[in-house]
């Protein structure tokens, strides 16, 4: 059986209020919904439906002259079971001077078997603001999945004037049954979130943000220090991740994407 | 165990290697429990078992690999500017505040006490790119280097474990003789890797060092 390899592409840039670029190609969407109340939406949509080894999927924005953008995806992205090769999911994101970019995709699921590897490069001005989510689900506990076998290389690379401010590098594979029991490792979570916010001052925030994390459906704890907050999530499932996300979203300052489902 | 070494080791090596790679060398690594005062307060970690389960997980999946394959870039790097770079990354790979802090500032008092000594003329790189330089100039060899930088971070660890779950001091020692084996597969992993190798999975063990920044009596700086 050979395997119809996806490649997509989408690309958005703005000049202060002014669209500059809007551009897709192959499985690529992006679709800007009006949006009242709030900066621009950009929807990025992948319409092969979903990753598998081999795919390519590539997401560019670029921001100027004190733009500010919203981003997000459609629906959930599926990482399929993949023969042979990883699927490759690339963004791209330069926010210039006095430039807002929340970056708010729907979850990532992960399925048995899949190989995902995974990059967002932020190039940030000093003065920039950048909200950024993650939110990986592990097999999802409503059908039953529990994953045995996948590998996931997911990294962030957010630079700030220059310098290298924030690095992620989530690396998961081999048993994933051990690591998801293991109490220093995934410790029974399903769901995994990371919220950053970098911005000047952000670290003002904490206090509010801290507050929005006293729940007991799922861990989550918060720091801040130079300019920058991180949120992180363990949930048993997806559903109090995306709740706790939303509420972040808001005391952070920006708004829920208006096609989220939760 | 794999230190090839053709003739006995140079003694000054092996002494310079004893001497900062030991916790009597003064990093102030003591003060820093890496999230391990929070989960012993939760009860994560609570006996040997949970506490050896504990650190063999960070050693294998979080700061220890990542710290090991920091380091090995480091003895590798070419220049300071690549250190420079090096320095950058270990700080923005910290999850959050108390471990960049614990990266920093042990990394900063290496760096001070060589400076002191007359062994090394360092800028205050977090702890393994400071290493990985410090042992690039003495002609330390680099699977030694990682061997005694990993073991002498589990044993800081195992050190508060003893103290502060508590455990016995045998205990201690037997979770160490324990982990050998591991320590030897990640320093040797680090040897043969390369940046794009840096990642883990310690989420649950990050989230205790984000709540250790909240609890409300605590002895450790992270």
């Amino acid at each position: 059986m050979t395997h119809q390899r996806a490649r997509g592409h989408v690309a958005v840039s703005f000049a202060g209020e002014r669209l500059g670029r809007l551009a897709q190609a192959g499985c690529g969407r992006i679709m800007m919904p009006r949006n009242a109340g709030g900066p621009p939406l950009a929807v990025v949509l992948n319409t092969a439906g979903g990753l598998t080894g081999g795919d390519r999927f590539a997401v560019e924005a670029e921001l100027s002259e004190g733009a500010r953008l919203a981003m997000t995806t459609q629906a959930a992205e599926r990482a399929y079971r993949s023969i042979g090769g990883a699927a490759r999911v690339e963004s791209r994101l330069r926010i210039g001077r006095g430039c807002t970019l929340w970056w708010l995709p729907q979850e990532t699921i992960l399925f048995e078997r899949s190989a995902l590897a995974r990059r967002l490069e932020v190039e940030m001005a000093e003065d920039a603001c950048f909200i950024g989510l993650e939110m990986l689900v592990l097999g999802r506990r409503a059908m039953g999945e529990t994953l045995a076998a996948a590998q996931l290389a997911d990294r962030w690379r957010i630079r700030r004037g220059g310098r290298l401010a924030q690095a992620e590098a989530l690396r998961l594979g081999g048993d994933m049954a051990a690591l998801a029991r293991a109490p220093a490792l995934l410790d029974g979570a399903r769901a995994i979130g990371l919220m950053s916010c970098l911005a000047p001052g952000a670290e003002a925030l904490l206090p509010q943000v801290r507050q929005a994390l006293a729940r007991d459906d799922l861990r989550a704890a918060a720091s801040a220090w130079e300019g920058r907050i991180v949120v992180r999530m363990l949930a048993p499932d997806l559903a109090p991740l995306k709740a706790l996300a939303a509420r972040l979203v808001g005391v952070l300052g920006a708004q829920v994407p208006t096609v989220w489902q939760i | 165990m794999a230190i090839r070494i053709e003739q006995p080791m140079d003694a000054q090596i092996f002494l310079t290697l004893a001497r900062w790679l030991s916790p009597a060398f003064p990093t102030g690594g003591f003060a820093f429990s890496h999230g391990l005062e929070a989960e012993a307060a939760a009860g994560r970690v609570r006996d040997a078992e949970t506490a050896r389960d504990w650190l063999a997980a960070v050693l294998e999946h979080g700061a220890g690999r990542n710290d090991a394959i920091l380091l090995a870039a480091s003895w590798r790097a070419a220049n300071a500017q690549e250190r420079e770079e090096l320095a950058d990354l270990a700080l923005a790979l910290a999850p959050g505040a108390e471990r960049a802090r614990e990266s920093a500032a042990q990394g900063a008092a290496f760096a001070a006490t060589l400076e002191r000594t007359g062994e090394a003329d360092l800028p205050p790189w977090p702890l393994p790119v400071a290493v990985g330089a410090a042992a690039r100039g003495a002609g330390l060899p680099l699977e030694a280097v990682l061997l005694a930088y990993l073991q002498n971070f589990a044993a800081n660890l195992a050190t508060i474990a003893v103290r502060h779950v508590p455990l016995g001091q045998s205990a201690g020692q037997g979770i160490l003789a324990g982990l050998a084996p591991l320590i030897a597969r990640v320093a040797a992993e680090a040897l043969r890797s390369c940046l794009d190798d840096l990642g883990g999975c310690a989420l649950a063990s990050d989230m205790a060092s984000l709540e250790h920044e909240t609890m409300t009596t605590r002895i450790f700086r992270s």
